[in-house]
């Protein structure tokens, strides 16, 4: 009769639904959404000159109203866009952002000085703003049911120096339809900034005036800081394509950054082999010091950034300390 | 200026905001504090607001409207502005699904 090892089974079983789930996980269908009950456009406005002459801010109230919220998140159902005249797709992803909410909301689109010439976009021209649901999530995309499209006009384009009123005045819209306090005497009180800051990322920047709590960026003077990324930025090309695409797509499944991915892969890599050595082992110490050439080979291959350089390196620094405590000193006190 | 109960407000026929907005609010102590006696405390707080996001219209304005203290069927009525019949059926759904606990069943078809 065979030797039954129990361990080696649980090891076996666990490795097994690890792969399993892995598989269930990348092989996840989109699933569809119910349309909304009504999809409106509120306000759109197109501000120049914010943050450096010639750029271009793309702002949009919308209500992409359910009355009965759903579990998936907006992001992955709904984006804002910027159309040709034609309501043709504009070259280039960052004419497009994926609402953050459903319901009334706000949500804008930056676009740099260049990426406004490298388009050719005219000003005061007749470009269409879309609120749609993506169309894996909705079939089919129906105007006026799960997308809306407005046409800008003249009316719609304004200075920068504008920007400021226009999102104070966008501020009390939302206040009243919300019930929630986003104006202080007139100003955006914390929960205000909150939401205005996610809607249009660099507000503070572009007009610091509307925020009744300012934060003012310090001036460092970097004369004497001689510091570059290049090492570290090679150190990403050590890890190839497919790895690399792999952490991305891990990373977007859940909704981490890379970087997070990154070290929860190496930590699973770590547990999964310290595991399978402590199983033929017996060792614990055998089954940690798996773990250092896991780490040191992720930091190779710059996966997890100059975080996982920066852990790596403290791992050395402190078993060197260690070292020297245990072995050298310990020949001088013996 | 007088409290409006929010059963009886606009607002519960169709909810303002993502619920994702509140889970943000709740987050911050900041937040909390601009909002948590005014709009939380309409609302019954952030769990509550979760809660009655996932209901549809009719069953929010009855629900909310039991959670107000209207307790017979004609105030929930005359509190959400819905007919009768459609407070009967909202109150039907609620106890299917367990939203409303036997004594409220009980006041409710008063």
């Amino acid at each position: 009769m065979r030797n039954f090892n129990k361990r080696a089974w649980v090891l076996r079983a666990l490795c097994a639904g690890f792969v399993v789930g892995l598989f269930c996980l990348f092989a996840s269908p989109a699933y569809a959404v119910d349309n909304p009950d009504s999809i409106t456009i509120g306000d759109s406005y197109v501000f120049r000159d914010v943050l450096e002459d010639g750029d271009w801010l793309v702002f949009v109230r919308y209500d992409v109203n359910y009355g009965s919220v759903p579990d998936d998140y907006a992001s992955e159902c709904f984006y804002m866009a910027l159309l040709d005249g034609d309501g043709d797709v504009l070259g280039g992803t960052h004419f497009q952002r994926e609402l953050e909410y459903y319901q009334h909301n706000i949500r804008s689109i930056y676009l740099t000085a260049s990426q406004v010439t490298e388009a050719s976009l005219t000003w005061e021209s007749e470009y269409k703003l879309r609120v749609s649901g993506f169309a894996s999530k909705f079939d089919p995309l129906v105007e006026g049911t799960n997308m809306k499209t407005t046409t800008l006009t003249s009316s719609n384009y304004y200075e920068g120096s504008e920007l400021g009123g226009v999102m104070l005045s966008q501020a009390q819209i939302l206040e009243d339809d919300w019930g929630i306090t986003l104006l202080t005497n007139g100003l955006l009180n914390v929960t205000g900034q909150a939401y205005f800051v996610e809607a249009v990322p660099d507000l503070a920047s572009m007009d610091s005036s509307i925020f009744s709590t300012a934060i003012a960026q310090m001036e460092v003077d970097d004369t004497y800081l001689d510091m570059d990324t290049e090492y570290s930025d090679a150190l990403v090309d050590n890890k190839g394509p497919i790895l690399g695409g792999a952490i991305e797509d891990l990373a977007g499944t859940f909704r981490v950054s890379e970087t997070w991915a990154s070290i929860w892969l190496v930590a699973m890599l770590s547990l999964t082999f310290s595991g399978i050595v402590f199983a033929a082992t017996k060792d614990t110490g055998m089954a940690m010091m798996v773990g250092v050439p896991i780490a040191v080979g992720a930091a190779y291959m710059g996966i997890g950034g100059t975080d996982m350089f920066a852990t790596v390196a403290s791992i050395a620094i402190v078993a060197a300390v260690l070292f020297g405590i245990h072995f050298i000193l310990g020949r001088f006190a013996a | 200026m007088g409290y409006t109960p929010i059963s009886a407000s606009s607002q519960n026929k169709r909810m303002p905001v993502d619920p994702r907005i509140v889970r943000r609010v709740q987050g911050s102590s900041r937040m909390m504090r601009e909002q948590g006696s005014d709009f939380m405390g309409r609302w019954g707080g952030p769990t509550m607001y979760r809660k009655v996001a996932k209901m549809d219209a009719r069953d929010r304005m009855a629900y909310m409207a039991i959670q107000d203290g209207f307790v017979e069927r004609g105030d929930i009525a005359e509190a959400t502005g819905m007919p009768l019949s459609e407070v009967d059926q909202a109150i039907a759904s609620l106890k299917k699904e367990g939203e409303i606990v036997e004594e409220d069943k009980e006041v409710a078809q008063l």
